[in-house]
């Protein structure tokens, strides 16, 4: 049977972000960008949505004078992209 | 702005197979990353103690004075501060912190506390510990599992290489030999692999910004 996949990471560039911060401690904005090719202004959305959920924490500072946002994976990021690999294998096999 | 494959990713919905396709592809793509001038905490680590190093043996050989030793305090200070001003620019790829970058990191602040508190107990008190060969022993220490930890064969051997020379500083060389076993140590430990680690590391990244 076909478990149901959760929406907001069935979508190419949040689940993009969500696999970039997996294995990571850490990534900024830019970084992020220049992974997934996004405009600045639909990452910015994408990650606001992941943030809301409470899937990602966003920190907001400077590095020397150039602003810098700064994306971690929460628990609750981890926890909710394990039940979607999961949901997938029953796609899958 | 593109992704490896060249498509800029958006928002549409993926099936299962798409979706397991683009975590392996994230997953790798930060995995394989290094970031450009990675070996530059290292040459400015290296070359500033080759620098201290020369400058505090020829004032004392000149002078005979061993108050010139207090210098030895500025190669931290210059040191630290050089780091956080490395680590702190902005660069157009953008920064990651990966575990890897964390572990190195916990392992070189304690290794150089305990360098700071043997050079401390060497200048300030009349203790008097071998503090050349402390101090190659602790930054080949810090090599050694800097290489181990990240993967990265130069810096392993420099590191073993290292450890397996440093007792030669507890015997009884002149001390224009010792100077100049020590300003080799850091070029073989840290100056030679931090230039093949730049070298590599600007290659690798190149390859994944075209």
């Amino acid at each position: 049977m076909f478990k149901e996949l959760n929406p907001l990471l069935h979508s190419e560039l949040r689940l993009a972000v969500m696999s970039i911060l997996l294995g990571i401690e850490s990534a900024d904005f830019v970084y992020l960008r220049e992974q997934t090719g996004a405009t600045a202004g639909n990452l910015s959305v994408q990650l606001d949505k992941l943030a809301k959920a409470g899937y990602i924490a966003i920190e907001k500072g400077f590095r020397g004078k150039m602003p810098r946002t700064v994306c971690r994976m929460t628990d609750t990021g981890r926890d909710a992209f394990a039940e979607y690999v999961d949901a997938l294998k029953s796609y899958i096999g | 702005m593109q992704t490896q494959n060249n498509k800029p990713l958006e928002n549409r919905e993926l099936n299962a197979a798409e979706s397991l396709e683009l975590i392996g592809r994230m997953i790798e793509n930060t995995h394989n990353r290094m970031e450009r001038q990675a070996g530059l905490p290292f040459l400015l680590w290296g070359y500033l103690t080759v620098l201290f190093t020369a400058a505090i043996y020829l004032l004392i050989a000149t002078t005979h004075d061993g108050r010139w030793n207090c210098l030895w305090f500025g190669l931290p200070v210059c040191g630290w501060l050089g780091t956080y001003l490395l680590l702190r620019r902005p660069t157009a790829e953008g920064s990651v912190t990966t575990f890897v970058d964390r572990v190195i990191g916990q392992i070189w602040l304690v290794l150089g506390i305990v360098a700071f508190v043997v050079m401390t107990l060497t200048i300030a008190t009349r203790l008097n510990p071998p503090i050349l060969f402390l101090i190659v022993l602790l930054m080949s220490i810090g090599c050694a599992l800097s290489g181990l930890v990240c993967r990265f064969t130069p810096f392993v051997v420099s590191g073993f290489v290292g450890i397996a020379l440093s007792p030669l500083f507890l015997f009884g060389f002149a001390p224009a030999w010792h100077v100049a076993l020590f300003v080799a140590a850091f070029i073989t430990l840290m100056i030679v692999p931090g230039h093949i680690l730049c070298y590599r590391s600007n290659r690798s990244a190149s390859q994944h910004h075209v």
